[in-house]
């Protein structure tokens, strides 16, 4: 008999384990097998680059439908057809596309000033002070960004942005009354929230985003229902990206490579994807097979819940070359941190660009960067990071600023 | 005579099917659900355009020459 399996789906065993240790068992030896989750319900697990590529690009057999997280497993997802993420193709498609348009490569260009300026508001106080908890500094970004890009007024970020991290990680970020009673206040918080502002933008056009949130409606119809449910996809989506420079960052002063990267801005696009591929700030998704499959030579029944561990893909050795070093020039990069498939993350081109935003800001500001302590990964199965990354920093010189 | 090279990186292309639904006939998903241009890809070059600016990873590329 095997040794029982370290439960992947226990989020502490993120903080406290090695859920590394156990991918890497398992794409050796189980890359598709039954696991059990608290030792109630099992799923699927698929550990494999190939496998997980397969799962998400093939929605027919593996459905979004019923749900996407670990936490509904056993459950069926309440916002299936008006949520992005739980739809599939046709309908999917042409939900997303309003919003595609208005997150594309190109339209996000012209977000990179406004991006900059809140970038540099966050790391303001740090650079004042020459030491900082980069996890704390960085975690109201996305909010930030996203509130500005949706018309939320400002006053409102902090506690939207205490929902978001509730609804990630309610292991991590616990009420008093435990993460079940957390994830459930953070998702009313969250849909109460955005139902009242949908209510207050009725009837005006709002930014881009508001308009093309409002477009998704069921054919073309605004449905405050869609719209709400869809913020809410926004920014729990969104609210992972800061943890993509954060273990970087924690990587590149261990290794003592931070100075030379600063001085390297030609690498700075394969920076930011080995810095995805290096966090996979968001761990796994849930799909259900819709009929009898084969998966790596493992035959899958139908309805059954199926697993993809995109941490585990990113490290698949059979892909990546040296896949346990950071390697900032690595090309090609072809990590799964985004996903892959119709539902790929439709946040990614702007990610990209407030990753690269806080690489050069700090690069101009930052001569050297030391940890004051070792950090500690995040209590969750979904998103991973560090919630306290307290460092000191070398500010550079006025001078100095301008020779970078 | 302007000619139109349309082309599709399959290493970059994730299968989102952007293309195949703004591209209405120009693109296709092959068996791997990587996507690929048909051969009217040249009749539509406003649809091919907007694909190659939609494409969540750049995988599209439209060169012309001539
Ligand atoms: C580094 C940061 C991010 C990571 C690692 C990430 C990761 C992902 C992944 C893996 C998916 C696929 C989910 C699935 O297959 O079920 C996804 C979907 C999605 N992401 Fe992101 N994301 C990030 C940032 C963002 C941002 C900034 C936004 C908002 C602007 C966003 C909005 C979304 C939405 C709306 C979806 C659902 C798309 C669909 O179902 O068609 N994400 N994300
Ligand atoms: S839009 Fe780009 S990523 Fe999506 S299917 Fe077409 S080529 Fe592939």
């Amino acid at each position: 008999m095997r040794p029982r399996e370290a439960d992947l789906t226990d989020p502490h065993l993120y903080a406290d384990g090695d859920p590394h240790a156990v991918w890497e068992r398992l794409r050796s030896q189980d890359p598709v097998s039954w696991q059990l989750a608290g030792g109630k319900t099992g799923y699927w697990s698929v550990t494999r680059h190939a496998d997980v590529d397969r799962v998400l690009r093939d929605h027919a057999t593996f459905t979004s439908t019923r749900g996407t997280f670990l936490n509904v497993l056993g459950k069926d997802d309440p916002a299936s057809g008006k949520q992005l993420a739980v739809t599939d193709p046709p309908r999917h498609t042409a939900m997303r596309s309003p919003l595609q348009r208005t997150l594309s490569i190109r339209s996000t260009a012209e977000q990179i000033e406004m991006i900059r300026d809140r970038v540099r508001a966050a790391l303001r106080p740090g650079l004042e002070h020459g030491s900082m908890d980069l996890a704390e500094a960085m975690s109201g970004l996305p909010v930030a960004v996203l509130g500005t890009m949706i018309g939320l007024p400002e006053a409102d970020w902090p506690h939207v942005t205490e929902l978001a991290l509730m609804a990630v990680a309610p292991h991590e970020w616990t009420l008093p009354r435990g993460p079940v009673v957390t994830l459930r206040r953070a998702h009313r918080g969250l849909f109460a929230y955005f139902q009242d502002q949908t209510h207050a933008r009725q009837g005006s056009t709002g930014t881009d985003l508001m308009s093309a949130l409002l477009e998704m409606g069921i054919e073309g119809c605004p449905d405050p229902g869609t719209v709400v449910a869809n913020c809410y996809s926004l920014i729990v989506g969104a609210a992972t990206w800061p943890h993509a420079p954060t273990s970087a960052l924690i990587e590149l002063v261990r290794t003592g490579r931070y100075q030379e990267l600063a001085g390297r801005p030609e690498l700075l696009d394969p920076l930011v994807e080995e810095s995805l591929r290096w966090a996979s700030p968001a761990n796994h998704f849930l799909r259900h097979t819709t009929r009898d499959v084969e998966l790596g030579g493992v035959p899958l029944p139908a309805g059954a819940p199926v697993v993809v561990w995109l941490g585990s893909a990113n490290r698949d050795e059979s892909v990546f070359a040296d896949p346990w070093t950071f390697d900032p020039a690595r090309q090609p990069n072809r990590h799964l941190a985004f996903g892959s498939g119709p539902h790929n993350c439709l946040g990614a081109a702007l990610a990209r660009r407030m990753i690269r935003v806080v690489f050069e800001e700090l690069f101009a500001t930052v001569d050297d960067i030391t940890l004051d302590a070792e950090p500690g990964h995040i209590a969750s199965n979904f998103v991973a990071g560090h919630r306290h990354v307290p460092v000191t920093l070398r500010v550079r010189s006025p001078a100095g600023r301008n020779a970078t | 005579m302007t000619t139109v090279d349309i082309t599709v990186d399959k290493d970059r292309c994730v299968g989102s099917a952007t293309c195949v639904v703004v591209a209405a006939g120009s693109f296709v998903l092959d068996e791997h659900d990587r996507s690929e241009p048909t051969s009217q890809a040249g009749s539509d070059l406003d649809g091919v355009e907007q694909a190659e600016q939609l494409c969540p990873t750049a995988a599209i590329r439209v060169v012309r020459s001539g």
